[in-house]
């Protein structure tokens, strides 16, 4: 006899959410139910129409935090009724990608200890985004194997928007300064949406490009670079097949921002002319100025200081010419140029563009203003090249002084002040006072910036090097 | 309480289809597929295979199977089998002994004692009160302190109810297989010990094993056999030289496992029937455990005995006429299912939720997607092109990759009398990635 196996056809399929209700209300003693869910804003409100649903207990076991799975759960189990479900969160918080050591251990320890997990007698629901997902089904298949559902829950629509408005309503700078866990909580908000914006319709995929967008930044900013990077090369990838040329070259000065940072300065250059090409080609004269601006700081890093001063000058003259020249642009650019004029060892020249700088700045936004904290900064250093201690101590303390009214104590640009004021107290022979600014914007940059950041290898070094002379 | 079987609700049939639970020898579902899938019977061939084993010497056998293919329901039907023919047969649980997820041959070695140990005291045989002694104050001297056995054992009786009650011995090796479980940090240090003085640790195991094999003897038993189960699911990673974990446990250190004086049966990875090395190892072919044949190679022409069988496996737990709108829905999960009884019951589970009365046509589809989506979760995109060969060819290449593939029960292998053949798994040509490629 041949007969054809019948294709699978698609039928109108049963919603994941009601199967999942009834799941728990059938489910007795062990069972095993993975539920995914990208977006933890919207499980609480899932959650919560559940519990009204069922007529059981939910016991509710959030993971993140806990030092290990397995006993978190045991305990939650231990202390609930005999007919409760399991609710478990934050497994992923066990799986992160940038430690797959850890990662492994966790999903070992579930393969092992699926016995264990077996004899809590309890329905367990792991609610986990899809990465997680996919992590455990391949790395801890026999756990996996015991499952009696996975349930796909997609954020509806509004809400999926709702939360994408919300996730991309802080500006860049804003963000860049929050504190290293709201960073991470807002990642997680966004990887959710990463996985949700899969559909291939254009809103979709711009969605998905702003979103990968965000995320770079602030993998960025939380000094992961790699993980940037790769965020930033899959947003080039939706830029170009959307054809979007304007976001394929801010997405190229990203990049190039990127391999600055890391010290690539070869691919950084060859990164900001690319994207200076299409800025050219679009006439987009602001990202022409500020791709210049970028280039002449990367082509001083590599010792080509005429080019990188031919840069600023560009810069200047657009800045300027559209701007007007008392526009703070423009005091960015002469700041810069007095950068690489101190470079060129023309210290009076580079004092007198600190000095406009700082007239521009404080007739903009006033004496008190963390830009002007920013030339100060600059006007300190080159007193203290040109051996004017005293004034460079002075310009450390006002800089140290705005950007702590501006910021509080704890931020990093206040670290970066403290940070100054000890090297010049270091060349006043104040090795005590040194050390105490140096441990002050060591503390801050510990507490604000990822662990193996540059900013707090220079700091540390600093501190070593009094520690030698003390 | 156990229901009586078949059961007659949707509510009833969820908690009828287990797939998580393999079924104790004598269980009234428990349907024989023996000849649909190879035509051997497990329990009848090893017993067979020990029995004729010449005195003085012993059987090692290696039996795979998928994941969930019921192996464990066989090996629990060949200890009954066993005993029944005066062989004592210690069941060893790798899984709840050992972390899978990195094993050697040493902790295998420890956990085999310490099922000894315990099944012996089960039976109210006690060893030589000498020869416990010595083993016991060998591991305090070489392996486990004093102290950091009371440390161990603290968290043993917390985790695992083992408290002061049983002997010395019992609570060392508990100690012992403990903290090689829990990857803890003297897993290293423990390993590193056994291995430097393994002669010495095979000669104390094997001193063991003889004098309870005396002992077993003034009993009336014909001699002892160790069932190891659960070794198929260690951990599958590749290693840097090329081979593989797999590998590195059977093949490159099959000489200690065979080290132990008594028959013995181990469950290997069914990545392993492809490694060319495997037979130099054990010479004695190893016994696959494959899928229910439900069609012939082809794919296409279907194996009605295969398929009724499979359909007795759910009717022999739920009344098909009362639960199911129509019979048709179970020949569509048993082709679904690939011949796998484990995703059979899984579907069966999953074809229960949002059903009230009966599970309908759509109940069923929604299941089937739900498989599908599951092992599209499994699938990497560079195991695509592999898994279209393996469509195409029928067979699988042997290969690491390959091996991966059938770890993860991505390609399912079959076996009838003409030979063995492989196909990818039925739930994997839903997958938007393969179904363009492989077709239906």
């Amino acid at each position: 006899m041949e007969v054809a196996v019948q294709p699978i056809e698609t039928l109108v399929v049963v919603d994941d959410r009601e199967r999942l209700a009834h799941a728990l209300r059938l489910a007795r003693g062990f069972a095993l139910f993975f539920v995914r869910c990208n977006v933890p804003a919207y499980r609480a409100e899932l959650v919560a129409h559940l519990k009204a649903q069922l007529a059981r207990p939910v016991v509710e076991v959030d993971l993140e935090g806990e030092p290990d799975v397995y006993p978190a759960v045991a305990r939650a189990a231990g202390s609930s009724a005999e007919d409760a479900v399991l609710f478990v969160y934050g497994l992923e918080h066990h799986l992160p990608s940038g430690d797959p050591e850890r990662a492994q251990q966790t999903l070992r320890a579930l393969n092992w200890r699926r016995a264990a997990y077996q004899r809590l007698g309890r329905p367990l629901a792991f609610w986990l985004p899809e990465y997680a997902l996919a992590m455990v089904a391949r790395e801890a298949p026999d756990f996996y194997d015991w499952n009696s559902g996975v349930f796909e829950i997609e954020v509806p629509q509004p809400q999926r928007e709702a939360l994408l408005a919300d996730a991309l309503a802080l500006p860049d700078e804003a963000e860049a300064s929050l504190p290293v866990e709201e960073k991470r909580a807002r990642l997680r908000l966004l990887e959710g949406l990463w996985e949700e914006y899969r559909g291939e319709s254009l809103a979709e995929r711009q969605a998905r490009l702003q979103v990968a967008l965000k995320m770079a930044r602030l993998h960025e900013s939380l000094g992961d670079y790699s993980q940037a990077r790769r965020l930033y090369e899959e947003s080039l990838h939706i830029a170009e097949e959307l054809g979007d040329r304007a976001g394929v070259a801010r997405v190229l000065h990203n990049l190039g921002v990127l391999a600055q940072q890391q010290g690539d300065y070869g691919q950084a250059r060859h990164l900001y002319q690319e994207s200076l090409r299409i800025a050219e080609e679009l006439g987009d004269r602001a990202g022409v100025a500020s791709l210049l601006h970028n280039l002449g700081s990367v082509l001083q890093a590599l010792g080509d200081l005429a080019g990188a001063k031919a840069c600023y000058e560009r810069a200047l003259g657009i800045w300027e010419r559209a701007l007007g020249p008392e526009h703070p642009h423009v005091a960015i650019a002469v700041n810069n140029l007095g950068l690489v004029l101190q470079a060129l060892g023309d210290l009076a020249g580079a004092k007198a563009c600190y000095e406009r700088a700082l007239r521009i700045d404080e007739a903009a936004f006033g004496p008190d203003h963390p830009n002007v904290a920013r030339d100060v900064n600059n006007l300190g250093r080159v007193l203290q090249a040109l051996g004017d201690l005293a004034g460079a101590r002075e310009c450390f303390q006002r800089a140290l002084r705005i950007d702590e009214a501006a910021f509080g104590p704890d931020h990093p640009n206040v670290a970066r002040d403290v940070n100054n004021l000890g090297s010049v107290l270091w060349a006043l022979g104040d090795l005590a006072g040194a050390r105490e600014c140096f441990q002050r914007a060591l503390g801050i940059l510990r507490q604000r910036l990822p662990p193996g950041h540059p900013y707090i290898r220079i700091v540390e070094e600093n501190l070593q090097r009094v520690a030698l002379h003390e | 309480m156990d229901p009586i079987y078949p059961v007659q609700t949707v509510d009833e049939a969820y908690h009828a289809c287990h797939p998580d639970l393999a079924l104790e020898a004598g269980d009234p579902r428990y349907i024989p597929l023996t000849s649909v899938r190879g035509g051997f019977d497990l329990p009848v061939t090893i017993t067979n295979n020990i029995r004729r084993t010449p005195r003085g010497y012993f059987h090692q056998q290696l039996v795979t199977g998928h994941r969930g293919c019921g192996k464990s329901t066989e090996l629990k039907r060949l200890q009954a089998r066993l005993r029944e023919t005066k062989y004592f047969a210690v069941y060893v649980d790798a899984e709840a002994l050992l972390d899978l997820g990195d094993v050697t041959y040493l902790d295998v070695l420890v956990a085999l004692t310490q099922e000894l140990e315990q099944a012996l005291r089960g039976e109210n045989i006690r060893l030589s009160s000498s020869l416990r002694e010595n083993l016991d104050r060998w591991f305090a001297d070489v392996i486990l302190t004093e102290e950091q056995r009371r440390d161990v054992e603290r968290t043993l009786e917390a985790d695992f109810g083992v408290g002061p009650q049983v002997p010395a011995l019992a609570r060392m090796l508990a100690a012992i297989t403990g903290q090689i479980r829990s990857g803890s940090y003297r897993r290293v240090e423990i390993r590193r010990q056994l291995e430097q003085n393994l002669r010495v640790f095979v000669q104390r195991l094997n001193e063991l094993v003889d004098d309870a094999r005396v002992r077993l003897t003034r009993k009336g038993w014909n001699d002892l056999v160790f069932i190891v189960d659960g070794l198929e699911k260690m951990h599958y990673a590749p290693l840097p030289d090329g081979q593989s974990t797999h590998s590195a446990l059977f093949v490159a250190h099959a000489e200690q496992l065979k080290s132990i004086h008594s028959h013995v049966i181990y469950t290997v990875p069914i990545s392993l029937v492809f490694n060319a090395n495997l037979g130099d190892a054990f010479p004695d072919p190893t016994l696959i455990i494959p899928m229910v044949k439900i069609t012939e190679p082809d794919g296409r022409t279907l194996y009605e005995p295969g398929r009724k069988a499979l359909f007795q496996v759910v009717a022999r737990r739920v009344d098909v006429a009362k639960v199911m709108e129509s019979e048709d829905l179970v020949w569509r999960l048993v082709e679904a299912s690939g011949g796998s009884v484990r995703d059979l019951m899984r579907l069966m589970r999953l074809a229960c939720y949002g059903a009230t009365d009966c599970i309908r046509a759509t109940h069923v589809e929604t299941a089937i997607r739900e498989l599908g989506r599951e092992y599209d979760r499994l699938m990497q995109d560079d195991d695509l092109d592999l898994l279209i060969f393996i469509a195409q060819e029928r067979r699988v290449p042997g290969n690491e990759r390959s091996a991966r593939l059938l770890h993860l029960r991505l390609v399912l292998e079959y076996q009838d009398d003409s030979g063995r053949w492989a196909n990818i798994h039925p739930a994997l040509r839903l997958s938007p990635r393969l179904k363009d490629r492989v077709g239906a």
